[in-house]
């Protein structure tokens, strides 16, 4: 059974068993230096990123720094 | 009549004033500038025109990780290895809810509690929500950070703000990105009379004299970034402005003279030479 988030305000599909780790890494890959995560509101700290499991419903926020003023 | 005004100050070797720096959240700081990291030509300019300027605390945006983006270079680790540190900031909320995450979202990316907290009202004047602001500003204290406020250059706002526990009062000169200068200069002085925290003109300077005029003023800092990352020539104007911000502390300390309606003058009028009537 495949899980739907929403990912930086996109909706979409992940495989059962993904973990936050998991998630950053697809979208950043191994430069995750200044990059932040944020489930439901919440500030996930990286070392919580590996056991967090991504449930059913989650709405996650994954930034980093940019230019700006 | 003697001569009676005779400048002393030659024998006496004045003094020239030297900035000891200041204090700035938990930094302590030896450049006035604070500069934006956006809207440069390349990131060569971007670092050729910081360095001209000397800041060392530069802003940067924290937005949503793209998947199409390219991976690119980490601007992070791009200012953190040329020795600058970071102000993030929460440009473009419109929510102290949004403003909030993403004010810890920065804590968290960069490891850093300081934040440059702006809630806007509108999108076409960008000017601040100062309510929502305000609102804000009290939880991010309440939550350990070290709050800079972008606030309207209205001194009840910036004395509210300081109220509730931030830093240092950021008020606008004039709109993001006008480059339209300090409009209100009166109620800059007001702010900076009665602040106990480093008052910061953010937003407006179009130009290295309006750099001036804030220090002469006697603002702490200045906080500026399209007017050097949009100039025809950044790097110059970066290094333009940093003269202006040590031309203006410097006239701010050595004390302007007051304003007068009329002329005074100033070679004395006793011992004029008058041509006699008689021809």
């Amino acid at each position: 059974m495949t899980k739907r988030i929403r990912l930086n305000g996109t909706s979409r599909e992940l495989a059962q068993g993904s973990s936050i780790a998991m998630l950053v890494r697809s979208l950043v890959g191994e430069e995750q230096e200044g990059v932040a995560v944020a489930v439901n509101g919440e500030i996930v700290t990286r070392s919580q990123w590996p056991e967090r499991e991504v449930h059913d419903g989650d709405d996650i926020e994954i930034v980093r720094a940019v230019q700006g003023g | 009549m003697a001569t009676t005004s005779k400048s002393s100050a030659q024998s006496r070797g004045a003094e020239p004033l030297r900035d000891q720096g200041w204090r700035l959240a938990d930094l302590e700081l030896t450049s006035r500038l604070i500069l934006g990291s956006s809207r440069y030509p390349s990131r060569q300019v971007l670092l050729d025109a910081l360095s001209a300027s000397g800041t060392q605390l530069v802003t940067v945006g924290i937005r949503r990780v793209s998947p199409t983006a390219e991976g690119g270079e980490n601007l992070y680790e791009l200012l953190r290895e040329s020795g600058y540190h970071v102000l993030p900031n929460t440009a473009g909320c419109f929510t102290a809810r949004d403003a909030v995450l993403t004010a810890q979202l920065a804590r968290e990316a960069l490891g850093t509690t300081r934040i440059k907290l702006e809630v806007i009202g509108d999108e076409d004047t960008l000017l601040p929500d100062v309510e929502a602001l305000t609102e804000a500003a009290r939880e991010l204290v309440r939550d350990g950070f070290q709050v800079l406020p972008y606030t309207n250059d209205d001194p009840i706002t910036a004395k509210k703000l300081e109220d509730v526990g931030c830093v240092a009062v950021m008020p606008l000169g004039a709109p993001i990105g006008s480059g339209l200068g300090i409009r209100n200069p009166h109620n800059i002085e007001l702010i900076v009379e009665r602040a106990t925290v480093p008052v910061i003109v953010d937003a407006g300077v179009g130009t290295a004299s309006d750099v001036a005029v804030a220090f002469e003023l006697g603002c702490d800092g200045v906080l500026l970034n399209t007017a050097v990352a949009r100039a025809r020539e950044p790097v110059a104007m970066a290094a333009a402005v940093r003269a202006a911000a040590r031309s203006g502390w410097l006239a701010r300390q050595a004390g302007r003279i007051p304003r007068l309606f009329y002329a005074e003058p100033s070679t004395p009028l006793e011992g004029r030479v008058r041509a006699s009537d008689k021809v």
